[in-house]
């Protein structure tokens, strides 16, 4: 097992994903890459002011 | 059954109905003998209620020689997306999860409207597995078909409700549009599918896919019933945290008014610079334009930020909220779920907190961003999808095609968006169009589609059973 395998292993466990792991680890890597690399194409902002959406708007329920 | 009634219009039902020209008994078995007739090449109903809708049916019909004050949607019948809940039942979200989970002991919110207005419930219809894995052939139940043709997918993840109420089984039903879950059904199926405004129908009730981005809305075969449904299903509910404490209008008042003088925007960077879409999809909604032109609407070209920027932001949030639900069940009983569902929803596991609250920043921009945009407009259009209906069996073509649509924006923008049927390709396969509305403002987005579909025939078309 390579490092980058015993580190994913270990990324997987702390995120108690050992059960799918154990039996689908190439699901497990796949995801991984896919999250990494939509994280990578998102277009963040860097302007410490901008806020998130506020799902609930004033007028609703919360 | 002559199709006279399987395709009889909900507006038209609603009249018959309260006249006495037709009996919702007769009319409730009559959609039921169509749904043993075809169902079984279309799968799009997970549970038929064929005891407890005759049951409700001729209450219906007592109520009506009674004399009783009917409610606007009186003995006509309905189906539910498997992720509605109804007293009474299960819900299973086509999920092996779910399967054995007992009886709801509370309507949904959505459930309860369309009792309350005296519809009756057909059925619970095929989902993808929890409104986002499908269509997948490994799950308890099989996907449903496309009844233009049986060997294409008929869109989803409200892929039954789609099929049903295409092939006549139902006038009408309820989906819901996370990433375009309504629409998409509307668009392979060649019928109507709203997605209200964030916050205009409860959510209560309905298993959740991303909090932020789930939609409740409205399938039929042409626009007058899709906003007489809506029209039953709208209203603050103090039970949905999203709710919106705004009036309900009446989404029909307008749908006579016409096109003439309103100002349309159209974008068309969706389908030919951020995707290409088939040849048909962009003819057609080409033609759209020039009917609505016709009719004298003020059409122009408008810009919004591309589709890659509204997809990648739709995703990470939709993907972090939903892993957040589904987190115990992937640790504990990962076997349970099918390979679509899994594969779709796991790389949520390894968004980060900071991935999650940048894609909110960047949806507030986004959204702010198209809200000025439509501000000086009264509507938009854009294609749907990109392709029509696909082979349903073929891995590659479905991971290739799946992604391929313009519906994502405005689950993440929150306004109201509906496709409509606007041809057919050389394969006999329905064409699509998207009309959009500033938020709140269904009643606009109905009146231009209703426009258009008074100038058209494409929603008259009935699929080859």
């Amino acid at each position: 097992m390579s490092t980058k395998d015993k580190d994913l292993t270990e990324f997987a466990k702390s995120l108690g994903l050992e059960v799918i792991y154990a039996s689908r680890p190439e699901l497990v890597r796949a995801s991984f890459e896919n999250a990494r690399a939509m994280a990578e194409r998102l277009n963040r902002t860097h302007a410490p002011g901008d806020e998130p959406s506020h799902i609930f708007r004033v007028d609703n329920n919360a | 059954m002559p199709d006279e009634l399987a395709f009889l219009s909900l507006t038209e039902a609603v009249r018959r109905i309260r006249s006495g020209d037709l009996s919702p008994v007769k009319y409730t078995q009559a959609l039921l003998d169509h749904i043993a007739a075809h169902d079984g090449q279309l799968d799009s109903f997970l549970r038929v209620l064929d005891d407890g809708a005759l049951e409700s049916a001729a209450l219906a019909e007592i109520a009506v020689k009674n004399g009783e004050t009917l409610g606007p949607l009186h003995g006509v019948p309905f189906a539910l997306k498997d992720i509605v809940d109804v007293a009474g039942l299960p819900t299973t979200a086509h999920s092996q999860i779910l399967a054995q989970q007992p009886p709801k002991t509370d309507h949904a919110a959505v459930t309860a409207k369309l009792h309350d207005a005296g519809g009756i419930l057909l059925g619970k219809t095929a989902t993808h597995e929890f409104a986002i894995g499908g269509p997948s052939f490994d799950l308890p139940w099989p996907p449903a078909r496309n009844p233009w043709n049986r060997t294409r997918y008929p869109g989803g993840s409200s892929s039954g409700s789609g099929a049903a109420v295409a092939a006549g089984l139902v006038p009408m039903a309820i989906g819901t549009d996370t990433g375009g879950s309504v629409r998409n059904p509307a668009t392979a199926c060649g019928i109507v599918g709203m997605k209200p405004t964030y916050g205009r129908v409860s959510r209560r009730g309905v298993f959740p896919l991303s909090f932020s981005l789930d939609h409740v809305g409205p399938m039929t075969r042409n626009i007058a019933d899709n906003a007489l449904m809506l029209n039953v299903i709208a209203g603050h509910d103090p039970g949905d945290p999203g709710s919106a404490n705004l009036p309900t209008p009446d989404f029909t008042a307008d749908l006579d008014k016409g096109v003439d003088g309103l100002s349309i925007g159209v974008i068309r960077h969706f389908h030919n610079r951020d995707m290409t879409a088939e040849p048909a999809m962009a003819q057609a909604l080409e033609d759209a334009l020039d009917v609505l032109s016709d009719l004298g609407a003020d059409i122009s070209e408008i810009e919004t930020a591309p589709l890659g920027e509204f997809a990648t932001c739709n995703r990470i949030i939709l993907l972090s909220e939903a892993y957040a639900i589904h987190r115990n069940w992937l640790q504990t009983r990962p076997e349970d779920y099918g390979e679509s569902f899994l594969e779709r929803i796991l790389p949520g596991a390894f968004l980060s907190g900071s991935d999650y609250v940048d894609a909110l920043r960047l949806r507030r921009k986004l959204t702010a961003s198209f809200n000025r945009t439509i501000s000086s407009l009264d509507g938009v259009i854009a294609v749907s999808a990109m392709d029509a209906a696909f082979a349903i069996d073929d891995a590659e073509e479905i991971a290739l095609k799946y992604p391929r649509q313009a519906r994502t924006p405005f689950n993440l923008t929150g306004n109201p968006a509906l496709a409509m049927p606007n041809g057919f390709n050389d394969d006999g396969m329905p064409l699509a169009m998207q009309i959009v509305g500033k938020q709140f403002d269904e009643a606009m987005v109905y009146r231009i589609a209703a426009g258009y579909e008074a100038a058209t025939d494409w929603h008259a078309q009935r699929p080859p059973l």
